[in-house]
């Protein structure tokens, strides 16, 4: 797992801050994207053999954004089946996190760590912007998870 | 006219607003205008075209959400978000329907990204502008 990790870091010239705890290893690094940039975590667990990809973005929602944003979050993660949206209720902050096979089916492979990150980082190029709409327009919340839902990303088909 | 040409041209006009348009603002919707596909020609003939307002409802709210912000990076075009631009800026908000507060989050994430470290991701199998471009094609 440590092989496959300092090659992704190496090939994406990313040069992550690494923490070490009892569980294992938390790598923080900063990737730009379309239109934002995002802070990005890579757990790694030695125990349960799993990598932890979660993608915080930009976005601390305040008083009653909170609401429409959980509903937002609860009908894409509906969808969603390569990981889900978490809203911090105490932060405000939204962040996805897409699980990599845990225990013994973890991913043990560099193509498909590389596949749930792109997935991370699709879900996070589609929504954004749904987020940010949600959060500063009076919008219906149907009306803007279908706006999202058919943005169409070639890379989807 | 194509979506994305009308989306140029709003964008147009909205920069206009505050009277100025510096060269660093043009260069950045020219930038951009290519990126959607439209060359110098059309570029010039958009530039050139008499100003309309666009229609209020020309645009979804997310191609709404969009225009903004490509507004708010165009306003930092320069390095600088004068006050007056500020100003301008939560007007346009509030006419796209937006709370105004939007500005100042959309300034400080487009800063942070200027500013930050953080590194390009290329996601394979696809150009950057890829979402812009597919939402407004």
């Amino acid at each position: 797992m440590e092989k496959i990790l300092q090659r992704f870091f190496e090939e994406n010239e990313l040069e992550p801050i690494t923490i070490e705890t009892e569980e294992g290893k938390h790598h923080r690094f900063s990737i730009s994207l379309d239109n934002t940039s995002a802070e990005c975590l890579l757990e790694e667990n030695q125990q349960f053999c799993s990598l932890v990809f979660m993608i915080f973005l930009p976005v601390k929602m305040v008083g009653g954004q909170f609401a429409r944003v959980a509903e937002f979050v609860s009908i894409i993660n509906c969808f969603s089946r390569t990981g889900c949206f978490i809203v911090d209720q105490d932060t405000g902050i939204i962040m996805y996190r897409s699980d990599g096979l845990n225990g013994s089916l973890a991913t043990q492979d560099y193509d498909q760590l590389i596949i749930n990150i792109e997935g991370a980082i699709r879900m996070m190029r589609r929504f954004y912007p749904g987020f940010m709409t949600l959060m500063y327009s009076r919008s219906a919340v149907k009306d803007i998870f279908m706006q999202c839902a058919n943005i169409p990303l070639t890379h989807y088909n | 006219m194509q979506k994305n040409n009308r989306f140029i041209r709003a964008l147009i006009h909205f920069a206009r607003l505050d009277g100025t348009i510096s060269l660093e603002e043009k260069a950045f919707i020219q930038n951009l205008a290519q990126g959607l596909g439209a060359n110098l020609d059309e570029f010039n003939s958009i530039w050139d075209a008499e100003e309309s307002q666009p229609n209020e409802d020309e645009f979804s709210v997310l191609e709404n959400y969009f225009l903004f912000d490509t507004l708010i990076q165009l306003m930092l075009a320069d390095g600088i978000a004068h006050e007056a631009e500020i100003g301008y800026a939560q007007k346009i908000a509030a006419k796209l329907g937006f709370d105004s507060a939007i500005v100042n989050q959309l300034i400080e994430v487009h800063q942070e990204k200027k500013t930050g470290n953080a590194k390009p991701f290329q996601v394979k199998s696809q150009s950057d502008s890829i979402l812009l471009k597919s939402l407004f094609n």
